[in-house]
């Protein structure tokens, strides 16, 4: 008998000596009053001590001894679920929670317990009450900017809501809203993110020892899940802030069985600021400048779920987001030549409009209580675009009584976007109470449209029209995995994946087998050690290199000449709880290499001097190296509930072609970061919460002397700037208060929340840049620092009925 | 530029600024040079020379620099240029002198020679010595077939397509070649000369310091490319030439034959000039390619051939070298 046989009998007598004394208790975990699914919901088994987490669907198996016992279902702001159950056969069991977090003077913000034994490294789940609680800008609260108060990540500028993992860039995190990826998560220009709080129901990050069934990006995975429609009663929530108000309207089509909600959410800003544009502009020198502006954003959320039957749930999911700016800049002068007056008027008209727009299908189907299959039709949309028509009209009128006329036209467009259409499985297999196997497949096509110019002008004398595209590419891109999660003994248990992608772009094909590794010690009850080995390569690209949060980066594919960025990634952790898990702490050592990065080369940009296409301006090979340390304190249960999480880390980058080839910081390296958030719960009716930040400062470029190269032709002046980002900005550091009052009226319940941003206006370095100056005669150059946000208190009402 | 920056400031409505005190370490100053060496041309501040300047801080004054007159030029330096052969022995040797007319250095009875190798070296008080060696590449080798002329040389108000033709060149496979092309056209009674804009449509013209489209497709007054499409063979371009407005008695063709450090300082200021002052789209900076120890600049060496098509004299095939 060849060895696979024996595995294989030993597996099935294993599997049939357990099932004469083990039975599985499976079924979903649900809002009492609105029975929508819960995810990350813990579940204990009283008699065993075994243990379980409701997935990303809400569901749940559990394997309990036959005979009497009890299993108890916990979540985040709902009173524990206890099912006292005498069990001889496997049985469905759906528990149904409540929510208690108005009615106890103290909070449980998780069973901290379950990360002691759960398998996963560098994986953090937020709930949405954690969230609501940090205090935010403008009071918008932020899913981004919750999850860059977690050690390892990081933010980019001030305000932005891109996000860094480990070291990595911010095309290497995976967001996913209901199983789809969305390419650009923020609006106004980085300071928001994209996703509207009333439409979420639970967001976990990834950032190391990746599940087998993730793929595609190098440093996380950010897998947010909207939320179902109340299946009982249908509800209004909404809420008006500063610059944005929302609602949200969703309940049940048919009761426990098809429900739907629709979210909103837009600005007012384009109202606000025109009199600060008319400020700015006045308060600037623009001489005979006259300008407008307009800008605003929106999102549209809306999903429909229903219940087939039992064993089958099916759901659409759809957003649609968009950013538009525009202005317009008009010039009128006048004055006199040497025979002749003159008037001058010309106008600028600049739009820059970009969004996403995704939606998925799912079914979830259960084919028996231990095999269940997700299976999900996805399709993402990001497109940006920039326009600007310019045009001018000159008149000579010359002493002698003749005149002459004409005029120019500058009318320039620029789009770039990206389009997916996917579809992906996911099964489950409860093979037996050692054995749980996960397995699927996806694929993926992409539609690239890197870039595409339009630009015509006309000078009066020559008229020009130029259509330039770097070429559309639809590359192909496949994976299937498979992993094991197989509990070796009582104290250890492994992961063992294999990630096998297929990447095809004309006639280019990349493979590449990634194995995934993690195993958990328990130490005791209460802590574990943890190490997981994860290779991971990101087939597609983002060329970056605005430090703004504009818009402007484009998606590119990998392609013949330009190959899928990789990473391998170690991490050691480990996990403590006390006090019964009213406390718990982790410390997480990672190594991170990265290969064939790209960047553009010195000097380019996007909107380069030429129409060449973006392969050309860029350079190959680059490498990335982070480590670091991360620390983290949580207290999860009383009246004063919080974390604090600090990182030490170094992040480098090296490319044949900047920095003449030597290793340089990365640009968002942060040795130390450091973040204190606290939330207090004073009453029934008030919490309070403050919010501490510190991070060293960013790394740039500064020229260090200055040169003339003369000829014949004129003196230009040039920089010569040292090694590349070898200067630190002032590092950043700022407190946030917020302060809650929630009360139940007869129609419901409102909340006034109170936020105040940067409480002691610390000048936080946003971004520096050189001006002359004088002084007694003495002209110098000057650096100036430029901060964004000062001191913002804001007010926020939200209601629900 | 400025509308531009308008709209920024727009955007951070809000934002707060504050002078900064940044230590940003302190390099020696240096001297930093322009020199051109062009193939049998005299070296009389034409169009080779020596101009010589010293850097600053990133963070002092312009009145800092060193002024000659109101130029900010070094007068006083010992400039001499070796040619050497190809053990990198001085063969000759020329001590150039300071020229109040062009504010350069030039040595009159030099005339740089093609395919020979320089080395340049200056002493300045207080700053360190800088040198830099390149080699005057061959005169590049060509000819004109297909010709065509279309419009008329000699008709003022005309400013169109005035001839098409086949610039063949006959490219050396010994080395890497980096050509600039050129069409000047010329009014010889009033003494007055003009480039014209030509168009080429290959890929070799589709490279950073050229204005081309993704078809390769170039129209420009000055076109930079490199063999490495075509290295050691005989490359046909074809070729629309454009005339500007006025009355011209004939125009010529210039190929020019540069350096590999000249071609790549020309690359690095052309992206410097397009990236700069660009407030919403901030690139890298940019690190002006330089060939001179111990300095800033450029000692590049370049040569020409020229062919005019002169109908006056020539009305048969009109073409002559230059």
């Amino acid at each position: 008998m060849n060895l696979f046989r024996k595995i294989v009998v030993l597996f099935i007598i294993t599997q049939s000596c357990f099932s004469q004394e083990l039975h599985k208790i499976s079924g979903y975990v649900l809002d009492f009053e609105s029975g929508t699914t819960l995810i990350g919901a813990n579940l204990v088994d009283n008699n065993s001590g075994r243990g379980a987490i409701s997935n990303i669907d809400g569901y749940y198996s559990l394997y309990v001894d036959e005979g009497t016992t009890f299993v108890v279902c916990s979540f985040i702001g709902y009173s524990m679920d206890t099912l006292f159950i005498s069990v001889k056969n496997d049985i469905d069991y759906n528990f149904e929670l409540k929510i208690n977090s108005l009615n106890i003077g103290e909070v449980t913000v998780n069973d901290e317990r379950l990360n002691i034994e759960s398998l996963r490294t560098s994986t953090i789940s937020v709930s949405k009450e954690e969230i609501k609680e940090i205090p935010q800008l403008l009071g918008e609260m932020d899913i981004i900017k919750a999850i860059q108060l977690l050690p390892g990540i990081q933010s980019g500028n001030e305000g932005a809501s891109g996000f860094y993992v480990r070291g990595g860039g911010p095309d290497q995190n995976l967001i996913l809203f209901d199983g789809a990826p969305i390419y650009n998560s923020s609006h106004l220009l980085g300071f928001f993110s994209t996703f509207n709080e009333s439409a979420v129901n639970s967001v976990q990050i990834i950032k190391g020892g990746f599940p087998a069934e993730y793929g595609g990006r190098l440093s996380s995975i950010l897998n947010i899940t909207g939320r179902n429609g109340n299946m009982k009663e249908w509800k209004v929530n909404g809420g008006i802030g500063v610059i944005s108000g929302s609602l949200c309207v969703e309940g049940p089509l048919k009761k426990d069985t098809t429900s739907v909600i629709l979210s909103a959410r837009r600005t007012w800003i384009d109202q606000v600021s025109k009199p600060i544009i008319k400020f700015a502009q006045n308060s600037f020198n623009f001489g005979d400048l006259d300008a407008d502006g307009n800008y605003y954003f929106y999102d549209l959320n809306f999903k429909l779920f229903h219940k087939i039957s039992a064993s089958d749930q099916i759901s659409f999911s759809f957003y649609s987001g968009s950013d538009n700016f525009s202005g317009l800049v008009t010039e009128e002068t006048n004055g006199v030549g040497s025979d002749y007056n003159w008037d001058y008027y010309g106008s600028s008209n600049y739009g820059l409009l970009w969004g996403n727009i995704i939606s998925s299908l799912r079914w979830r189907h259960l084919f028996s209580d231990r095999l269940f299959l997700n299976t999900s039709i996805i399709y993402s949309r990001y497109s940006f675009e920039n326009k600007i028509l310019s045009t001018s009209q000159t008149t000579e009128e010359y002493f002698d009584l003749t005149s002459s006329n004409w005029s120019s036209l500058y009318d320039y467009s620029y789009q770039s976007g990206i389009e997916d259409v996917g579809v992906k499985f996911n099964f489950i297999y409860d093979f037996s109470l050692d054995h749980q196997f996960n397995f699927g497949a996806s694929y993926t096509k992409h539609h690239f449209s890197p870039s595409f110019i339009d630009l015509t002008t006309d000078w009066g004398e020559y008229t020009d029209t130029t259509m330039t595209f770097s070429n559309q590419k639809t590359p192909d891109e496949l994976f299937i995995y498979f992993e094991d999660q197989y509990s070796i003994t009582d104290r250890l248990s492994s992961n063992l994946g294999l990630h096998y992608s297929v990447y095809h772009e004309n006639s280019r094909l990349y493979h590449s087998l990634q194995p995934r590794i993690s195993f958990r010690y328990l130490l005791n009850d209460n802590s574990s050690l943890k190490f997981s080995y994860a290779t991971m390569q990101q087939n597609i690209h983002l060329l970056t290199n605005s430090s703004y949060g504009l818009p402007n980066d484009i998606w590119v594919p990998a392609t013949r000449d330009v190959p899928p960025q990789r990473s391998q990634q170690l991490v050691c952790g480990y996990n403590v709880s006390f006090n019964e898990n009213k406390y718990e702490t982790s410390i997480e050592l990672y190594y991170k290499r990265m290969q064939d990065l790209i960047t553009y080369s010195e000097g380019s940009n996007i909107l380069g001097t030429n129409f060449a296409s973006w392969e050309d301006r860029i350079d190959l090979g680059g490498l990335g190296e982070a480590q670091g340390i991360e620390l983290f304190f949580k207290k999860n249960k009383g009246a004063l509930t919080g974390w604090i999480g600090y990182t030490l880390s170094k992040s480098i980058r090296q490319f044949k072609g900047v920095n003449l080839g030597r290793e340089y910081p990365y640009k968002f390296d942060r040795p130390h970061d450091l973040s204190i958030v606290s939330s207090y719960k004073i009453n029934k009716a008030f919490d309070i919460s403050l919010t501490w930040v510190y991070g060293s400062g960013n790394s740039i470029t500064l020229p260090r002397q200055q040169y003339l190269i003369v000829s014949q032709y004129g003196i230009q002046e040039y920089y010569e700037y040292g090694e590349k980002n070898s200067y630190r900005l002032q590092p950043y550091h700022r407190l946030d208060f917020g302060l809650n009052y929630r009360k139940l009226k007869d129609w419901g319940e409102q909340t006034w929340t109170m936020s105040i941003y940067n409480v002691y206006n610390r000048r936080n370095p946003f971004f520096i840049y050189f001006q002359d100056s004088a002084n007694n005669n003495i002209e110098f150059i000057e650096a100036k620092q430029v901060s964004l946000f000062p001191i913002i208190p804001t007010l926020r009402y939200a209601f629900k009925f | 530029m400025k509308k531009l920056t308008f709209i920024f400031l727009c955007f951070c409505f809000i934002s707060c600024e504050e002078n900064l005190n940044i230590d940003i370490p302190t390099d020696t100053s240096k001297l930093s040079i322009t020199s051109y060496l062009k193939a049998d041309d005299y070296f009389n501040g034409q169009h080779s020379y020596v101009y010589l300047s010293n850097s600053i801080s990133a963070l002092e004054s312009n009145d800092n620099f060193e002024y000659t007159d109101s130029i900010p030029v070094i007068n006083n330096a010992t400039v001499s240029i070796y040619e050497t052969n190809a053990l990198q022995e001085n063969v000759a040797s020329y001590l150039l002198e300071f020229d109040y007319d062009c504010y350069c250095y030039i040595n009159t009875d030099m005339s740089p020679k093609q395919n020979t190798t320089y080395r340049l070296e200056v002493e300045a008080d207080g700053y360190p010595n800088v040198y830099a060696i390149d080699k005057v590449p061959a005169k590049p080798k060509y000819e004109i077939t297909n010709f065509e002329l279309i419009g008329k040389l000699d008709k003022k108000s005309y400013d169109g397509e005035l001839s098409q033709f086949n610039l063949v060149i006959d490219d050396d496979p010994n080395t890497e070649n980096y050509y600039q092309l050129k069409i000047f056209i010329v009014n010889t009674s009033g003494a007055k000369e003009r480039t014209c804009s030509f168009s080429v449509s290959d890929p070799s013209f589709l490279n950073s310091l050229n204005s081309t489209d993704s078809e390769g497709s170039y129209t420009g007054r000055s076109a930079y490319f490199t063999d490495e499409l075509f290295n050691g063979t005989s490359k046909s371009f074809f070729i629309q030439h454009f005339k500007p407005k006025g009355i011209f008695d004939h125009f010529y063709i210039e190929l020019r034959a540069l350096s590999r450090d000249l071609y790549e300082f020309n690359e690095t200021r052309r992206e410097e000039s397009a990236t700069s002052n660009n407030p919403l789209f901030v690139s890298e900076p940019i690190f002006l390619h330089s060939n001179i120890e111990n300095g800033y600049g450029i000692f590049g060496g370049k040569s020409a051939s020229n062919k005019a098509y002169i109908p006056t004299y020539f009305p048969n095939n009109g073409w002559m070298s230059y």
